[in-house]
Parts: C-alpha cells; structure tokens; sequence
C-alpha cells in the first residue's frame, strides 16, 4: 500500500527547518552567509525570486548559530516603526517594552555606538521588501554604528524590491543570490524530501520524465514544485482511495502530473 | 477535496490540445520540407537544362584554383588588413551617427527609457559603461520616499558624515527630508550637490527645479528644468515645466 497522504504533507509549503535540503548551490551561499558572521560587514543581502529558499535558508541560520552568537531572527515583517523600534529593543535588552512605554529612534542608534566592539548583534531580516523605505533608511542608520549586523533577504521580481537593493547598495558587502534550482537538483529535491520521511518507494515511481515535467512546469523553484507535487500526491490519495484500476503504483503517471499542473495553474487549458 | 471530473475533463481538452498542436507542427514541417524539396527539384531542372550555367561555374572554379598561386602571399593580409580598417572607419562613423542621433532625437530616447526604466538619454552618450552602471544603480534609490524622521540629530548627522563621505544618496536623502519640511532653501541646496555629484539623476533637477519655484525663483526654476528637458526629453520634466509655466500646484 503507498502512502499518498504522507507523501502529500511532505511538500505542504511551510518552513521546516529539520527537513532542509542542502543542495549544491545553495550548500554555497549558507557557507557564504556563515562565514559572514565573522568578518566585519554591515549588511549582507539575500535575494532571488520568491521560491527559491530564502526564508529556509535564514531558518537554518539561526537555528545553527543562535546559540553561539548574538543572533536575532525577525521573520515576518513588523507592522509599523513603534513594533520594529520595540522588536530592536527586546534584542539589544533581552527585556520586553514596558507597556504604555516608546523607544525613540536615536535612543537605538545611541545604544548601537556605545556597545560598538562590546557586542556584535546580527539580525537576520526575512521579506525585506516589505518594510518601508523609511524603515530601510533607518536599519541602513543603525548598521551604520558597527555593532549591529543586518542580514536581509529580499525578493527581487518587483519594483520595489530592486529599489530596496539599489539602496542598500553602497551599504551592502556581501550579495548573495539564490536561484531556482538545476533539473538534477530539483530530482535531488524531490528525492531527499521523500526519502527523508521513509517514502523510498514513492521516491522511486518518478522517473526521467516525470522529473523533466516538473521541471519544465516549475522552472526549478521550490515552492512551485511543493505545490505541484502535493497537489499531484491529494490525486494520487483519491484515486488510490476511490478509484484504484486508475493508478500505476509502478511509476507516477504522466497524466496526474499534468492533472497537477493544471490544477494548481501551470498549465493554463 | 475538488471535482476530480471537472479536472479530468479539463486534462481530456488539454490533451486535445496539445494533440491538435502536435498535427499542426507536423503538418507545418512536412509542408515546409516539400516545398523545400520542390524548389531545389525545380531549381535543380532548370540548371541542367542550360548546360552553359554549369559549365561558366566550372570554368570559374579552375579560374580561381589556376589563379591562387600566382596570388602574392603579403596581398591577401594587405586586403584583410584595408577591410579592417574599413570597417573600423565604418563603425566609428556609425557610432558618431548615432550618438547624433540620440542627441537629436528625444522622442526615440524617451521610448527607450520607458522600456528600460528610466535611464536619462544624456548617459547614452556617455561611453564609460562602469559610470552608466553606477549611475543606473544610484538612479533607483531615487524614488524612495523620504524619511520622516522625528530627530532632527539623524539628519545633522548624516549632513555632517556628507562632509567626509561626498555621497550622492545622502545629499538626496536631505533635499527630499528639507522639502518635505518645507525647508526650500536647504532642499535646493542639498539637490543641487546631488546634482554635482552626479547631473544623470533626475531626482535631483526635478527637486531643485521645485524648491526653487517654491522659494519664489520661478524664471531660473524653468531655466534650468528646460534646459534638462531640451537634453533629456524627460516627461517627468515635461509635466513639471508645463505645471510651473501655467502657475498650477505640484507635489
């Protein structure tokens, strides 16, 4: 009997730090990122298109070295400055905001200069893209001091995203960029993934076509591929549930790829 | 969980397609390849009819085997080395023709910075592609908006690290803080060392141009904003010229 359902959660999109996949080109830009944290730079910048494992990639940054480091992770984008001022407080402090109570702006920049060579905080920034520009003016301010450390990761398909990099720039010592991954990457992908929750036996019904098809329709990006194949697996887990003269248990069908694909809007009919 | 028949009959119109597609490139080869076919056949019949096409081709080809060795050996770089030359000639002229071009044409250089978002044509003539790239860089971070800070410690600051530090983004920062205060004076000041840093940047003659309308020096205001628009062609520019001549309210 094959398990479909498990195999369908394995690709729910969600970030699951202890199911990393450590692939050929993204080994290189966390080592990158890693090596980072002890050299003198200000801001380092993760980009690439949504997809391609930025958030993971600073989950597992921070889940390795959090211990180690003065390390903060800000992961969904804080509404307003009072909300990312009180956030910056409770990591220089270790203290909640007392209730009722404000941080002003200048006060971070001031305790940023008077702990410059006592503390090196690094603060890991996911969706970048989404904060203000004023807000970025301002993280640009207090990387300025030298003690805090910015690592932001930022999508670059829209405008303002570009405009975020662009004004980052002559701040930025580090660029990183991560990019969808290669046909063979995606196949290790998929593979691992599987074979990480015990589905050697799903893992081997993809063969040669079965991965060029998701390729093809993903383009090698990992959410796209998550959404694709859990979509395939919830056809699989009907079929085997309702209608099992429909399936091969051999190999994937070609068919409940494309089912798939054009379910979840890769291929437009 | 969805309709599984509603997907399967959209799979079935999918396959179709892809089916129908399938004919059509097939149809479209074969087509192509016999008409290909027809034509050589065709083209193939009428040379050997006329025997004398044949034979004017194989008299040539001896004429030039027989003519190869009397061919002197520091002739032929002679040729290549004149081609070369032409060339070059012909492609400085043509740099130079086009590089007028651009300069006379502000209605091609404004197509193409809509289509390339929005890179002055005035840095078109400029040939050190590392400055186009910097300024191109710079050029982006113009159209943040400005920090509404609530110390006025930040930007004293950041005025005094400009002293040591000459950078375009933080003499733009101040024009866009000042004239955001209201503070015309400082704001066209600030945009004008912008502007001294680096003359490719709209921001900062848009800015300048408005500071100073808004100081009261209407005349050098449009002065200098024309004078841009004449180089540049910048909408931008445009609208903002045509708001000041008919003395209506901008942002």
């Amino acid at each position: 009997m094959h398990n479909y359902t498990e195999a369908k959660n394995v690709f729910i999109d969600e970030v699951r730090v202890d199911e990393y996949i450590g692939l050929e080109s993204s080994k290189k830009a966390y080592d990158k990122l890693e090596q980072s944290f002890d050299r003198s730079i200000k801001m380092i910048l993760l980009y690439g298109q949504p997809g391609t494992g930025k958030t993971m990639m600073l989950h597992r940054l921070y889940q390795n070295n959090r211990h180690q480091r003065d390390l903060h992770l800000i992961d969904t984008p804080l509404g307003n400055k009072k909300e990312f001022y009180s956030r910056l407080f409770t990591i220089f402090t270790g203290k909640m905001m007392p209730a009722n109570s404000t941080v002003h702006f200048d006060t971070l920049v001031d305790y940023g200069r008077a702990v410059k060579g006592k503390r090196e905080i690094m603060i890991l920034l996911d969706e970048a893209q989404m904060y203000p520009s004023e807000l970025l003016e301002e993280i640009r301010i207090l990387s300025d001091t030298g003690s805090i450390k910015f690592i932001i990761a930022l999508h670059k398909t829209t405008d303002e995203d570009v405009i975020a990099k662009e004004h980052f720039q002559s701040r930025i010592w580090e660029s990183i960029e991560l990019k969808n991954a290669s046909v063979n990457e995606l196949k290790t992908y998929v593979y691992r993934r599987l074979l990480n929750r015990g589905l050697m036996e799903v893992a081997n019904q993809f063969g040669q076509r079965q991965h060029k098809f998701i390729f093809a329709m993903t383009k090698g990006n990992y959410r796209q591929c998550n959404k694709l194949l859990y979509s395939a697996f919830e056809i699989m887990e009907y079929y085997s549930e309702h209608e099992p003269d429909k399936m091969d248990y051999h190999q994937i069908s070609m068919k409940i790829l494309e089912m798939s694909a054009i379910k979840t809007g890769l291929i437009d009919v | 969980m969805y309709d599984i028949e509603e997907l399967e009959k959209k799979w079935i119109e999918y396959r179709k397609k892809r089916i129908l597609r399938y004919v059509k490139i097939v149809s479209a080869v074969t087509a192509g390849i016999l008409v290909g076919v027809g034509i050589f056949t065709f083209v193939g019949n009428e040379s050997g009819e006329d025997g004398s096409v044949k034979q004017v081709y194989t008299a040539k080809n001896e004429n030039s085997k027989a003519n190869r060795p009397d061919d002197s050996m520091d002739s032929a770089p002679k040729e290549v080395v004149s081609d070369t030359h032409k060339s070059s000639s012909a492609s400085k002229k043509s740099e130079a023709e086009l590089a007028s071009m651009r300069a006379e044409v502000p209605s091609l250089k404004q197509s193409e910075k809509k289509s390339s978002n929005t890179k002055p044509a005035m840095e078109m003539t400029v040939a050190d592609a590392g400055s186009v790239a910097e300024s191109k860089s710079v050029k982006n971070t113009m159209s943040l908006e400005i920090v509404d800070s609530d110390s006025t410690k930040i930007v004293k600051d950041i005025e005094k690290r400009f002293e040591e530090s000459n950078n375009f983004d933080d003499a733009l920062f101040l024009s866009k803080y000042y004239y955001k205060k209201k503070n015309y004076k400082k704001a066209s000041y600030w945009a004008l060392q912008a502007n001294m840093i680096d003359s490719t940047i709209e921001d900062s003659w848009i800015l300048f141009a408005k500071s100073k309308v808004l100081q009261g020096h209407r005349v050098e205001a449009l002065r200098v904003l024309q004078a841009y628009y004449d180089k540049t062609g910048s909408e931008q520019a445009k609208e903002l010229l045509d708001l000041i001549r008919q003395g209506k309210k901008f942002d």
